[in-house]
């Protein structure tokens, strides 16, 4: 308790600004993913079309469709700054936490004052790390009824807010970064562009490698898995023989020259995807290489802090 | 000699800054010559019509999602970048508790701020550009054209600076009222996104005032040069006819006007961070 007393006068600042977002982002979610499911039941008949709408519909239904857009648009925006919130916080939050002591060239007195540097560095490390995991979670929560409404029902590939676990990893991630940066720089400001330099990095590094490894799982299927599996490629399968043909190869080749349909008579089409039945696999998948990054990073600041110089 | 010290003072995140952008306009330059590679010398257009260039849809796929990502930055980076560096120099001088000292020993206050904050704007200013540059070369190679028109202008013109100059002035004002560098950063960056947003929604609807109805049919919907289309989203709804544009021939017309405003709103955010060095106190 007298740790997180000791955050909050800290970072007090940080901490009100960060929970004031933090709430409006959650609120808006809350009721605009409220909002959007209550313009769903109250005209139900409008909402039951899976595929192509009637104009019939479509003209009775115009203004239930289009409160429903102008609600998900703001809905959109607060998704982002859902997705967002993970990385601003944990950095926000974490590069300050050695770099402000060391700026204000007060570290060497709180190293020498405290049992021991590595009690210090628990005593100040874990109030925060508590806080991004608990904000992380509420922020998360608020967000499930907008995440249905914004997924079209069912939450797959396509969604724009990952489940908590991911988004916690990637808190925590970004947590540990910043405090990384703000120990082997010393200035908060340089800190936090360095956490997200690295953060940017290794989003992008990340996504190349998930979609390289999603794309090497992906399996030929006759249909589409709705809206929630993720496509890579399409393609052609011979019947007679089985053979499968990447569609663009295809196009590509004199085969097609003059050809009116596709696919061809004899051949049938086919899509390399992964089923959004596998979405939480490859959920859990995302947020355990990201753990992993985490606790290297965590154990990096761990050695960087005890062996700096104050 | 002043340009140095207001530039020695803010070196860390300037060099760090400088370091985000030149991986980021690296990483624009890789992107540009992996669709270069790929188009190669066929003479492809952005639909890849004509069966050459269909085959090559799917290799030209992934580095195009890269230069959207890497394009799509621009919209947070400037924004961030600039409310960082404004903060520093007003907030860091109060934190730091050395705001005493400095503002005494200057001529006046508003020289001290003038001194710090010029030559940071000025060195933000040229990266951001170097930044905005590299971003039209993005465009122009997903787009396979000399002339993007308005295709993503607001992320590889002039306006990325300007975005970035606002977002700074507001930083200093922020820096300059709460006095600490972190909550400062965060509310500036909440100020300048609002504010820029807020620009966005006037320029929209000024677009929409401006803009004139085009057919489907209409040459200049075909020219291969992208036109903006107006939208509002308030309005009824895509037109199965046509739509509402303002010619690619008007861009600079659009991005200077567009600059104007943000630099007025700029010279404003300025004015406020001035008024306040001068009254508080240190």
């Amino acid at each position: 308790m007298g740790a997180l007393r000791m955050a909050w006068k800290l970072q007090r600042w940080e901490i009100t600004t960060l929970a004031l977002v933090g709430a409006a982002i959650a609120v808006t979610m809350l009721v605009v993913g409220w909002r959007m499911e209550s313009i769903q039941a109250s005209a139900p008949h409008c909402w039951s079309y899976v595929d192509a709408v009637p104009q019939s519909v479509v003209n009775e239904c115009a203004a239930s469709f289009e409160e429903h857009s102008a609600a998900s648009t703001i809905g959109s925006m607060a998704g982002a700054g859902a997705v967002l919130l993970p990385f601003v916080l944990g950095v926000v939050l974490g590069a300050p936490v050695v770099a402000r002591e060391i700026e204000s060239r007060t570290a060497s007195m709180a190293w020498s004052v405290s049992r021991s540097r590595g009690r210090w560095l628990g005593f100040r490390t874990l109030p925060i790390l508590a806080i991004v995991v608990f904000a992380i979670v509420v922020i998360g929560l608020s967000s499930l009824t907008l995440q249905r409404q914004l997924a079209g029902g069912e939450v797959g590939f396509g969604s724009l807010i990952p489940p908590i676990p991911l988004l916690v990893a990637r808190g925590l991630l970004a947590l540990a970064v910043g405090l990384v940066a703000g120990t082997v720089l010393g200035r908060t400001l340089p800190a936090v562009l360095v956490s997200a330099l690295v953060l940017i990095a290794l989003s992008i590094g990340l996504s190349l490698g998930l979609d390289a490894w999603m794309a090497g799982e992906a399996k030929p299927m006759d249909q589409l898995d709705g809206t929630t599996s993720k496509v890579y490629q399409s393609g052609l399968r011979d019947d007679a023989t089985g053979e499968l043909i990447n569609l663009d190869e295809f196009l590509a080749s004199e085969d097609a020259d003059g050809m009116l349909e596709i696919p061809p008579p004899g051949m049938t089409m086919v899509h390399w995807q992964i089923p959004g039945s596998e979405y939480p696999v490859w959920m859990a998948r995302e947020a355990g290489v990201i753990g992993g990054l985490a606790i290297v990073a965590g154990v990096a600041f761990v050695l960087t802090a005890l062996r700096r110089r104050p | 000699m002043h340009a140095r010290v207001g530039l020695a003072m803010e070196r860390g995140s300037l060099l760090w800054g400088s370091v985000l952008i030149a991986l980021l306009s690296a990483g624009m330059l890789v992107t540009v010559v992996g669709m270069l590679v790929v188009v190669g010398d066929l003479g492809c257009s952005a639909d890849f019509i004509g069966s050459r260039c269909a085959g090559l849809v799917e290799q030209f796929a992934p580095w195009e999602n890269i230069a959207q990502g890497l394009t799509g930055l621009l919209w947070v980076l400037p924004t961030g970048l600039g409310a960082l560096l404004g903060v520093g120099i007003t907030a860091g001088e109060i934190e730091r508790r050395s705001a005493q000292v400095s503002w005494t020993l200057a001529a006046s206050r508003t020289r001290w701020l003038l001194v710090r904050a010029v030559p940071v704007a000025l060195a933000l200013f040229l990266i951001l550009t170097v930044a905005a540059g590299f971003a039209e070369m993005v465009a122009r190679g997903r787009l396979m054209t000399d002339d993007a028109g308005f295709h993503d202008y607001q992320l590889r013109s002039l306006l990325v600076p300007a975005r970035g100059l606002l977002a700074f002035t507001i930083g200093l004002g922020v820096g300059a009222v709460i006095g600490r560098s972190m909550p400062a950063l965060l509310v500036a960056v909440v100020f300048s996104a609002a504010s820029t947003y807020g620009l966005l929604v006037l320029i929209d609807a000024w677009h929409l005032a401006a803009a004139f109805f085009v057919r489907m049919d209409d040459p200049l919907l075909n020219s291969g040069i992208y036109p903006l289309v107006a939208s509002s989203s308030a309005g009824p709804g895509p037109d199965p006819h046509g739509h509402l544009l303002i010619p690619a021939s008007e861009y600079w017309v659009w991005v200077l006007r567009e600059g104007g405003l943000l630099t007025l709103a700029s010279l404003g955010a300025a004015l406020i961070a001035l008024g306040v060095v001068q009254r508080r106190s240190p």
